[in-house]
């Protein structure tokens, strides 16, 4: 009970960042953090997949509707939640199989590619439906890329932080 | 029945899926669609006063930057007046003052959520129904033209500014008169594009671009920025222009809305002429 209510916690106050102080960082004019997917990412893995969905959905429309972009977040949070297992696998393999993954305990390169896969996947999906066309297909990886590194730059730290914490 | 009832049951998590996606696609696309964005619209009660506490923290820390602002605009208001009232004294006689553009008036207002990263950004004004403020009503700032009002409510406006894909503004070039239409290209927040400027113009680097007058929206001769780069299209004889925008989109914080009083008035006469057709 008590971990369910950290969960919660930890959602809106990354939302409540986004909203007052992520959304207004342009870093070079490209780059901007969304990190409101961190909690996507640390959710459980036993946790039931339907409700799993819903939460991904909440936290991104919650996003749109303070950006005003209609549905984009929703369907980017959407599109990684769905993914997670896979990338799961891929990233721990046997660990995920077994359901023993002790995040702050799993090695660097791991949840580097764990952190890379849902936030690649995140902005590719974002920054398309945002052109809302595919006529700048090189604008679009562009900003994903650097975006993307920037991002999973900032994750990476995040995690790090989190486990000296421990 | 009992096949498909266990079909879906038995995918339940697709089906979840599918169903909120679809959601967020259709959300995403009635965004797009001008004023039909009612499901969730950016201006409404909770997003609105949300933002308003927001700028009103925001405001102390960009106090000194707004006063300069202001001041230079006083400026050059005051320059505009002095130069007017010079004007209107040695035409007395002559018909100067009944040609002024008196149908046009501003209510001020502050942006109190601003974009600029994205392809199809929005502001959002602390006025609305309240205050008179209508859609398709002009937005400036002291530095220049700022975009159209596209959807009110009681107590907020959104806005759709230069820094929008959907948004095209009738321009001119002030030495010469050439207009063409100013269209965002997306990607940085300094610069837009004039489009269909003919051969004829000879434009040069640094002349002024303004709001043109075949606009019911803005009136004439408004600053909109200056030329940084053009060149010649030799198939169709139409220059592109690259303009670097007078206002910094970046830091917006103080704008006037314009009421066009003639507007209802003109828009009933191009309705009585796309009927008649």
């Amino acid at each position: 009970m008590i971990s369910s209510r950290v969960h919660i916690v930890r959602i809106i106050f990354w939302i409540f960042l986004q909203i007052i102080i992520l959304n207004n960082i342009f870093l070079f004019d490209i780059a901007t953090p969304y990190l409101y997917i961190l909690p996507i990412i640390l959710l459980p893995l036993n946790i039931n997949r339907q409700l799993f969905f819903l939460i991904s959905f909440i936290i991104g429309i919650s996003i749109d509707f303070f950006e005003g972009t209609g549905g984009i977040f929703a369907a980017s949070t959407l599109v990684i939640a769905y993914l997670r297992p896979f990338f799961l696998r891929i990233s721990f393999g046997l660990a995920y199989e077994q359901m023993t993954i002790k995040f702050h305990e799993e090695s660097f390169l791991q949840k580097l590619s764990y952190a890379s896969l849902m936030v690649l996947t995140h902005h590719t999906t974002l920054y398309t439906l945002e052109a809302f066309s595919l006529n700048n297909l090189i604008m679009i990886l562009e900003k994903t890329l650097y975006s993307g590194i920037f991002n999973v730059i900032l994750i990476m730290l995040i995690f790090n932080l989190l486990a000296k914490n421990k | 029945m009992q096949q498909i009832i266990n079909f879906i049951v038995k995918n339940k998590n697709g089906f979840t899926f599918l169903f909120l996606f679809v959601l967020s696609i259709i959300l995403t696309i009635n965004a797009h669609s001008y004023q039909k964005n009612k499901y969730i619209n950016f201006a409404n009660g909770v997003t609105g006063s949300f933002f308003t506490l927001k700028s009103s923290i925001d405001d102390y820390f960009e106090l000194k930057k707004e006063n300069d602002i202001l001041w230079s605009e006083n400026e050059r208001i005051r320059n505009e007046l002095m130069h007017l009232k010079k004007r209107v004294d040695s035409n007395k006689k002559t018909q100067f003052t009944s040609q002024a553009n008196t149908h046009f008036n501003v209510i001020k207002s502050k942006i109190i959520s601003n974009n600029y990263r994205k392809n199809y950004n929005y502001l959002l004004l602390n006025k609305g129904l309240k205050d008179s403020i209508k859609v398709d009503m002009g937005v400036i700032s002291p530095n220049g033209i700022v975009g159209v009002v596209e959807g009110v409510s009681n107590n907020y406006a959104r806005v759709i500014p230069l820094l929008n894909k959907d948004l095209s503004i009738n321009a001119e070039i002030k030495k010469t008169n050439h207009f063409g239409s100013l269209q965002w290209q997306g990607n940085s927040p300094y610069y837009s594009s004039l489009l269909d400027i003919p051969r004829s113009a000879n434009p040069q680097k640094g002349d002024t671009i303004v709001t043109g007058g075949n606009s019911l929206i803005f009136p004439k001769g408004i600053s909109i920025g200056y030329i940084e780069k053009f060149q010649l299209n030799q198939n169709t004889g139409y220059y592109k222009i690259k303009v670097k925008l007078s206002n910094d989109f970046t830091s917006l914080s103080k704008a006037y809305v314009i009421n066009n009083e003639h507007l209802k008035e003109a828009k009933k006469l191009l309705k009585k002429q796309k009927n008649d057709q």
